[in-house]
């Protein structure tokens, strides 16, 4: 009897533990079930106006990411959701920059009868036919695309402007090297890149005419995968070993430019131009590596197409065609 | 008597089957609650699938009624229709900002748009309105495409939403389990610990109740078991024997008490005896000493007398010598002789 004492108090120990375990299996259970209904009806869902259904290309271009964020926090902002449709441009012939897989989408888009619709296109003569069918089935549709010169058309499209790119790009260089600048310029092989590789040169061209001085030297088409921009670097220094000015018309010339530069110590002895931003881009302007770099403006061209559509959708507005024109970010105005 | 240890089995059984029970029951509510979690993540992966099953065998006999217009086809085409009209309310309409509710919205147009275009097509048909059901089933193909392309993406991204979720819920899952075991084993645990506390607390008092019988077996009447302080059947027990003890210990000391008296009669009656003998040997020598040796020393004395008188010498001496004999004979027989006595006793006795 003696030992009765230790047992009852062994037995509370026990109990006491059954207790707290079962109390936090039940919060277990309470967390996974939070969980799930977290999956099933999350929380931070609410109902919006307006349904907008929005076709980009799978790049890892980020200028396609900053389009995409600045498309949604347009549509967030107005009460609208935004679907994002990804299509991959594997199909893509050199006929048709739309790949199977755009087409696809955009026909679920239209039998879905969304809102509207905003699709990016890198060669805009796609663009009509897209817009007749959308115009057809009466959604609202506006395109994303590089360059649009077609001002008779009557639809809504939001271009990036790749002639000021280039033009720009070019205006850089020539006020720091004058009539010293031997141009190099960088620009992505495939017609299916977001890059308007034509009109981007075009401005280039324009540009040197309009100063009447420095010269394009070589125009080096980078291959795939991306990694190839360095390799097109490469050959542009062997084959014009006196250039003293490398323009990219991408964000990932850019870098792999960047990085020939400085494991070959060229920086400062070569001015490099560059397109877009992203991280490393802002990091390696800091540093010098980059005299400029060209920025196509996603924020206001997510903008403008949001705009756009909701002009449509509450019709308000006209067919127009505007073109955004790119920033430039050097280092003095960083 | 108070039936208190049986309450206290019964109580105690009782109590561990509880115990047993609400381990079972809780383990067994969390593995439905898991099972349900897991269904409940599926389940809209099902209901796609079941959409998908419907879409496609309505598609299918949608193309076999439009290409050879039999009825077989037009009936199962109708009943798949309606499985797929039953199953679009399941899907989201409203506009979310939520990327599967609005993939879920684009499915739930698409289908009743499909519906609405395959009604048509059918009604084309019945009319021979061959340019009309043709551009209406063409329009069908191309939503059925869509539906398929969402259908997938839907699939994929719930699947991984799932995914996610079950990532989340197996590490909880695990944790989980591993409660549910320790749950059980210290259910089991303390089951043991109750049944050994509750069959120590029954047993100990018995041993010393046995230990106590043990004692009273070899007769050690001034053992006392130890106090048992409860009012229960062991109590009752405890006082059973405690009286037990008691009345053989009172039964002992009686018969004890009763040789002690017949000893006692006994001795009594020895003493008696030996004074009976003693008495006897006073009657003995009183009668001895009623004998008067003086007059036979006299009469004896007297006879030598004569003889010498008479001049019997040798009746003289026999006489003398008995008379010696005598005298030598009837001294106390608890003194000491000197041995030469004896032998001159002897002598006078044989007549030398």
């Amino acid at each position: 009897m003696q030992k009765n004492w230790f047992s009852i108090a062994l037995i509370l120990c026990l109990s006491l533990l059954f207790l707290v375990n079962a109390g936090y299996s039940l919060l277990l259970v309470y967390q996974s079930q939070s969980e799930i209904k977290t999956f099933l009806n999350p929380a931070n869902t609410y109902p919006m106006l307006y349904h907008i259904t929005v076709l980009l290309p799978e790049s890892n271009d980020p200028f396609i990411e900053q389009l995409k964020t600045s498309i949604e926090k347009a549509v967030t902002a107005d009460n609208g959701a935004v679907e994002f449709l990804f299509y991959t441009q594997q199909n893509s012939t050199a006929d048709s920059a739309v790949s199977s897989k755009a087409e696809e989408l955009f026909n679920l888009a239209l039998n879905a009868n969304v809102d509207g619709i905003i699709m990016f296109f890198s060669q805009a003569e796609y663009i009509s036919s897209y817009a007749k069918r959308a115009k057809q089935a009466s959604v609202p549709f506006t395109a994303i695309a590089m360059n649009y010169s077609s001002a008779a058309d009557s639809y809504y499209v939001v271009s990036s402007d790749s002639y000021a790119q280039g033009k720009y790009a070019i205006q850089e260089a020539l006020s720091v090297l004058g009539n010293s600048a031997r141009i190099g310029i960088i620009v992505p092989y495939s017609t299916t890149d977001t890059v308007d590789s034509a009109s981007f040169l075009n401005g280039a061209k324009t540009a040197l005419l309009e100063h009447g001085k420095g010269k394009i030297s070589a125009v080096i088409f980078e291959g795939d995968p991306a990694l190839q921009g360095e390799e097109a670097g490469f050959t542009l220094f062997h084959n014009k070993p006196d250039i003293n000015v490398i323009i990219c018309s991408t964000a990932h010339i850019s870098m792999n430019t960047a990085q020939l530069l400085i494991d070959k110590s060229l920086v400062g002895k070569i001015l490099l131009i560059g397109s877009d931003e992203n991280s490393e881009i802002s990091r390696l302007l800091e540093k010098g590596v980059f005299k400029a770099t060209i920025i196509r403006n996603a924020d206001a061209i997510g903008k403008a197409a949001q705009k756009l559509i909701m002009e449509q959708i509450q019709k308000t507005g006209k067919p127009i065609q505007l073109s955004i024109k790119p920033i430039i970010k050097s280092i003095e105005n960083k | 008597m108070k039936a208190k240890i049986r309450n206290r089995i019964t109580l105690n059984s009782l109590v561990i089957l509880i115990i047993l029970i609400t381990a079972t029951t809780f383990t067994s509510i969390l593995s439905l609650e898991l099972t349900h979690g897991i269904g409940l993540l599926l389940k809209n992966n099902n209901t796609l699938k079941s959409i998908r099953d419907s879409l496609d065998n309505t598609h299918k006999h949608l193309e076999t009624y439009l290409t050879f217009k039999n009825s077989e086809s037009l009936k199962e085409y109708i009943k798949w229709s309606s499985t797929l009209e039953s199953l679009i309310p399941s899907l989201n309409n409203r506009i979310y900002n939520d990327k599967l509710l609005l993939m879920e919205r684009n499915l739930y147009s698409v289908l009743t748009q499909y519906l609405k275009t395959t009604s048509t097509a059918v009604n084309a048909k019945r009319g021979r309105n061959i340019p009309v059901y043709t551009a209406e089933f063409e329009h069908a193909v191309s939503m059925v495409e869509s539906a398929h392309t969402i259908l997938d993406t839907l699939h994929l991204k719930n699947m991984n939403r799932s995914l996610y979720a079950f990532d989340f819920f197996k590490e909880k899952f695990g944790e989980i389990v591993f409660i549910n075991f320790t749950l059980i084993a210290i259910a089991f645990v303390l089951s043991i610990l109750i049944i050994y506390r509750y069959s120590f607390a029954i047993t100990v008092p018995i041993t010393l109740l046995a230990q106590s019988a043990r004692e009273l077996e070899i007769g050690n009447f001034i053992h006392s078991i130890p106090q048992y302080a409860h009012d229960d059947e062991i109590g009752t027990l405890y006082t059973a024997f405690n009286n037990m003890q008691k009345s053989i210990k009172d039964a002992f000391e009686a018969i004890q008490k009763k040789s002690e008296l017949e000893q006692q009669v006994l001795v009594q009656k020895m003493e008696m005896l030996e004074f009976q003998h003693k008495l006897k040997d006073s009657e003995l020598l009183a009668l001895q000493t009623q004998i008067n040796p003086h007059f036979l020393y006299n009469t004896l004395s007297a006879g030598w007398q004569l003889a010498l008188a008479e001049h019997d010498e040798r009746t003289a001496e026999f006489l003398q010598k008995l008379a010696e004999f005598i005298r030598y004979a009837l001294k106390p027989a608890n003194r000491l002789v000197l041995v030469s006595e004896e032998v001159d006793c002897a002598k006078n006795m044989s007549g030398y």
